[in-house]
């Protein structure tokens, strides 16, 4: 997504905000970089971070020893932030030119698809098996990683979509679409609902540990935490005013994170925190020009933050 | 009265200009007459929806539509075109949506200024009134967002661009831009001088595939 690419100013740019947060951010792990990275995941649940940077390496660290390994994905376009997902020892990367590289851990490539249209959501299941993809013009598709096959293509009213994540047990596929929906898929694609969106478009969609929420958030600048066998909102946040493109839900559906980008410039402008008991959205102190990722782990959330070209903190969100 | 093409041909049939060879209806005569005279064309290349679209935007009662308000700033823009399918065949009633930046690259998410609904008319015509859209940091192009339905036809997410955008350097087929998905999208800008003012007007096509 063209509109991600104002991401790769995240790490030099800085949109004030006004944060007001009694969450605490706690350091858990201190990794030594290489230089600067643009997005980083973590995979099979905390075990390892990786990070990908402008000059498409992908980096891995392993968590419980730092030691850091470098793979070249060879790819001759820009990687979307976003287009980066990580689980069982595979990373996927996706270009904005169409093509998905599977990479191992040692940098072999497992597949290799050419989708023509611009990567701009990779997400792979908890066992590493299945892909969800997002582009530019076309619905989810859902991919088999051992065989290189793509398996189905979601639908939509008109145009793409944005965010996707396959649940932790692998049986449901879920999409934030362009066309304002939510839709949900058993993991044979078929459609299990179409949940209808606010009047602006949903960016994307977290799925919490047990399966049974989800966090769904976009341009309306609010998150939405919604039944996942329904679709149905349960419960709403206030709206921070600007557009949210990524959020990541705590395992047991309690606590939400949210990058929160300024909807005119679509430049980062804060990360959020929402205690889905509490109706305000509330905002981090950490300086989200430094915020290079998000995800959870057993624990809960954790930030992934380039305090320097040569180090990233892994934080815990409390 | 304005008679269609359609109309034309049976009246020519019910006065002997036309006459109709053994076997053939007045129906399925006209269907072939009218299907030989269309021209096939090319869809329009898709573009991403983008994260500015708002569903609910103000309906025009017509193939017609001004998105610009008295003493809007930018430079004044009529976007003219029409909606046909790759058989060549004009679409009437088709809707057409589109939303676009303000002269200063600013989208209004809170509200619907600079979107409107039309539906194309008898002819698959629309236009609507508006002012050359700003950039902003997050696309390097000046474009409109269309979204075009029509019965028996796949939608059509697309964008219009500007051959007079700075971006093109003047000569848009040498000097394409990973923004633009595609040259034929890059529409040649007319400037006039109405009265005191001057404004900009482009022509925009927008081909539909069949389902």
């Amino acid at each position: 997504m063209r509109k991600i690419l104002a991401l790769l100013a995240w790490l030099v740019v800085f949109v004030s905000t006004d944060p007001s947060s009694a969450q605490t951010v706690k350091q858990i792990a201190k990794l030594d970089a290489s230089g600067d990275v643009y997005f980083a995941v973590l995979c099979g649940g905390g075990e390892s971070v990786a990070a990908v940077d402008q000059a498409n390496n992908v980096h891995l660290w392993d968590l419980a020893t730092g030691q850091h390994h470098l793979v070249k994905a060879s790819l001759n376009a820009q990687v979307d932030p976003f287009a980066f997902a990580c689980e069982q020892k595979t990373v996927a990367v996706g270009s904005v030119h169409g093509t998905v590289l599977l990479l191992d851990f040692d940098g072999q490539v497992k597949q290799r698809f050419d989708l023509k249209e611009e990567i701009i959501g990779l997400k792979l299941s908890r066992d590493g098996n299945k892909l969800a993809v997002s582009t530019t013009n076309s619905p989810i598709q859902l991919w088999d990683v051992a065989s290189g096959s793509r398996e189905w293509i979601g639908t939509t009213s008109f145009g793409n979509s944005n965010g996707v994540r396959i649940s932790p047990d692998g049986k449901s596929v879920f999409a934030a679409d362009g066309d304002t929906y939510l839709r949900a898929y058993d993991i044979k694609g078929k459609l299990i609902y179409a949940a209808e969106g606010d009047l602006l478009e949903p960016f994307d969609v977290s799925v919490s540990a047990g399966g049974t929420m989800l966090a769904v958030a976009g341009a309306e600048g609010r998150l939405e935490l919604r039944d996942s066998s329904t679709g149905k909102v349960l419960k709403k946040s206030s709206s921070c005013g600007n557009s949210i493109f990524l959020v990541t839900m705590s395992p047991k559906a309690l606590t939400v994170l949210a990058l929160i980008v300024d909807a005119s410039s679509l430049l980062p402008a804060g990360i959020g925190y929402w205690n889905v008991n509490d109706p305000q959205l509330k905002q981090l102190t950490v300086d989200p020009k430094t915020v290079v990722g998000m995800g959870t782990d057993a624990k809960g959330l954790v930030l992934i933050r380039q305090e320097s070209p040569a180090r990233l903190s892994i934080e815990r969100v409390e | 009265m304005d008679f269609s093409r359609r109309d034309l041909l049976g009246r020519c049939v019910a006065i002997g200009v036309v006459k109709l060879g053994a076997g053939l209806t007045i129906t399925t005569a006209i269907d072939s007459w009218l299907l030989a005279e269309t021209v096939a064309r090319t869809k329009t290349p898709v573009d991403q929806l983008g994260p500015f679209y708002k569903k609910g935007a103000p309906q025009s009662p017509s193939h017609t539509a001004v998105l610009r308000a008295r003493g809007d700033p930018g430079l004044q823009l009529l976007v003219a075109g029409a909606v046909y399918n790759t058989r060549g065949e004009a679409l009437p009633m088709a809707k057409v949506e589109v939303w676009q930046a303000d002269h200063l690259g600013h989208y209004d998410i809170t509200g619907y200024r600079y979107r409107a609904l039309l539906r194309s008319g008898a002819k698959g015509e629309y236009d609507f009134q508006s002012v050359l859209p700003g950039h902003y940091p997050a696309r390097k192009c000046q474009h409109i967002h269309f979204l075009v339905q029509a019965e028996g036809h796949k939608p059509l997410v697309t964008q219009m661009y500007f051959g007079s955008d700075p971006v093109f350097k003047g000569d848009p087929a040498k000097n394409m831009n990973d923004d633009c998905p595609s040259v034929e999208l890059v529409r040649p800008v007319l400037l006039s001088d109405q009265a005191t003012t001057m404004a900009a007007s482009a022509t925009f096509d927008l081909v539909l595939e069949p389902r």
